[in-house]
C-alpha cells in the first residue's frame, strides 16, 4: 500500500519511454546500424536534459500526446524486417530492484474533511494539517495549537484546504475568521494543550465548511491507550507535502516527558502533518481526539496531547461562534 | 518554545482567541501557487532522549 515516490533526477538516462517520445518526434530513429554480418550487439543512447522535459509538458501538449500503443505498434512492424543475424544469445544476466526507504505511514486517497492548512507567523509562510469537525457553527476546523498560535502570536492569512491533492483544492479554499487555542498554550506554550480550532468563513456562494465536506465527530476525556489514526500532509523529507498519509497504532504514554500528558503511537510522518486529526480506532470515519503534535529526533513515534476538559472547553468556544 | 506544564489559573479564562480582521479576498489572493509550494512545514521536534539511567522501565 506506501507508495513509493521518487525525486526528479537532473538526467534521465536512455529509456523505454525517451524512445517513445523521440519516435513520436522523429520518426524511428534508434534502429540498430546495418552490421557487416558479424552481429556486433550495438545500444543507442542519448543523455535527456530532465529541466527542459518538464518545461516542455504542458497540460495542452499531455492531453494531445499519442497513446504509447500506436508506437509500440509501429515498433513490432519494424522488429518483424529485422535480420535474425542481429538477435545474439549471451549469458544469463540480472539486476537487482531497488526500493526506497519503507516508511511507517501509509499513503491514503485525499478523504474530503481532512486537508492542510497554509498560515503566517510573524513573516514566515508556513503549513500545517487540519480536519473539518462537526460543530455548531458547521465551520470549525481542529488542528494545532502550534499551527495558530506561536508565543502569543496568532497566524495571520489563514487557510482550510480540504481534500488538498497534489496542489488541487476541489472543495476550495477556506479562509479563517477566528482562530481559538487553549490560554495555557498561547501563553505558556504548555506542550499539554497543543490543540487549536479555526472558524472558517462561508465559501463564496455561502455555504459552510462542513455543510460541503462534512465534518467529524469530536470526543473528550477518553480512555488512555486507545487504539488511533492519525491522518496528515508530511512534507519534510522523505515526503513530499503533496498527498495524505496516514498512521495506525495503540497509543502509549510519553515515557520522555510524562508530565506533558501526552500520548504516541509508532508514525513516521514528518512536518507539515503537525494538528492533522488522531481518530479512534481505524480508519478516517471515526470520531476525532487528538492531532499530530510533536516527536523527538530520531524516534519514529508521533504524540498528540489529550484531549480533555481545557480542549473540550476551547473547542465549545469555537464551535458556537 | 514548549515549556513544562504549570496549573491552569482557577481566574483565567482558559480558552484564548482572536478575531481576525482579514478579508477572505485578501487571504485568497495572498496564498498565490508559489506561496502554497514555498510554505515551510510547521513541527516540533524534541531533543533525541538521551540513554536512559538502569533501574528504569
Amino acid at each position: 500500500m506506501t507508495r513509493t515516490r521518487s525525486l526528479a533526477s537532473g538526467l534521465l538516462t536512455f529509456s523505454a519511454a525517451a524512445v517513445l517520445a523521440l519516435t513520436s518526434a522523429g520518426g524511428a530513429s534508434a534502429a540498430p546500424a546495418p552490421t557487416d554480418g558479424h552481429a556486433t550487439p550495438s545500444v543507442a543512447s542519448v543523455t535527456v536534459d530532465a529541466g527542459g522535459a518538464a518545461d516542455y509538458w504542458t497540460p495542452e501538449r499531455m492531453q494531445a500526446a499519442v497513446p504509447g500503443d500506436t508506437l509500440a505498434g509501429k515498433a513490432l512492424e519494424r522488429g518483424n524486417r529485422s535480420s535474425p543475424l542481429l538477435v545474439q544469445k549471451g549469458k544469463p544476466a540480472a539486476t537487482k530492484g531497488t526500493k526506497g526507504k519503507p516508511t511507517i505511514a501509509q499513503s491514503e486517497n485525499p478523504v474530503s474533511h481532512i486537508g492542510k492548512v497554509f498560515f503566517t507567523l510573524g513573516t514566515t509562510n508556513y503549513v500545517c494539517s487540519g480536519n473539518a469537525v462537526t460543530s455548531g457553527n458547521h465551520s470549525t476546523v481542529a488542528t494545532a495549537g502550534h499551527c495558530v498560535n506561536e508565543s502569543g502570536a496568532y497566524a495571520t492569512n489563514f487557510v482550510f484546504v480540504p481534500a488538498y491533492d497534489n496542489g488541487a483544492a476541489p472543495y476550495g479554499k477556506w479562509t479563517a475568521k477566528a482562530l481559538y487555542a487553549p490560554t495555557q498554550w498561547v501563553s505558556s506554550g504548555d506542550m499539554t494543550y497543543d490543540t487549536g480550532f479555526a472558524v472558517v468563513n462561508p465559501d463564496s456562494k455561502g455555504h459552510l465548511l462542513t455543510d460541503v465536506v462534512g465534518g467529524s465527530g469530536t470526543a473528550f476525556n477518553q480512555a488512555r491507550g486507545l487504539t488511533y489514526t492519525s491522518y496528515g500532509y508530511p512534507q519534510a523529507s522523505p515526503f513530499n507535502g503533496t498527498s495524505l498519509w496516514s498512521c495506525t497504532g495503540t497509543a502509549k504514554n510519553d515515557p520522555n516527558n510524562p508530565q506533558f500528558g501526552t500520548q504516541g503511537i509508532p508514525c513516521d510522518m514528518t512536518g507539515g502533518s503537525s494538528g492533522g486529526p488522531w481518530f479512534i480506532g481505524i480508519g478516517s470515519d471515526g470520531v476525532q481526539n487528538s492531532i499530530n503534535s510533536y516527536g523527538y529526533s530520531g524516534s519514529a513515534v508521533m504524540y498528540g496531547p489529550y484531549w480533555g476538559d481545557v480542549i473540550q472547553t476551547t473547542f465549545n468556544s469555537a464551535a458556537k461562534s | 518554545m514548549q515549556q513544562s506544564p504549570k496549573a491552569p489559573d482557577p481566574k483565567e479564562d482558559p480558552v484564548s482567541h482572536v478575531d481576525l480582521t482579514q478579508s477572505p479576498e485578501e487571504v485568497l489572493e495572498y496564498w498565490t501557487e508559489e506561496r502554497m509550494a514555498e510554505a515551510k512545514p510547521r513541527e516540533i521536534q524534541l531533543p533525541e532522549p538521551g540513554p536512559r539511567e538502569d533501574g528504569q522501565d
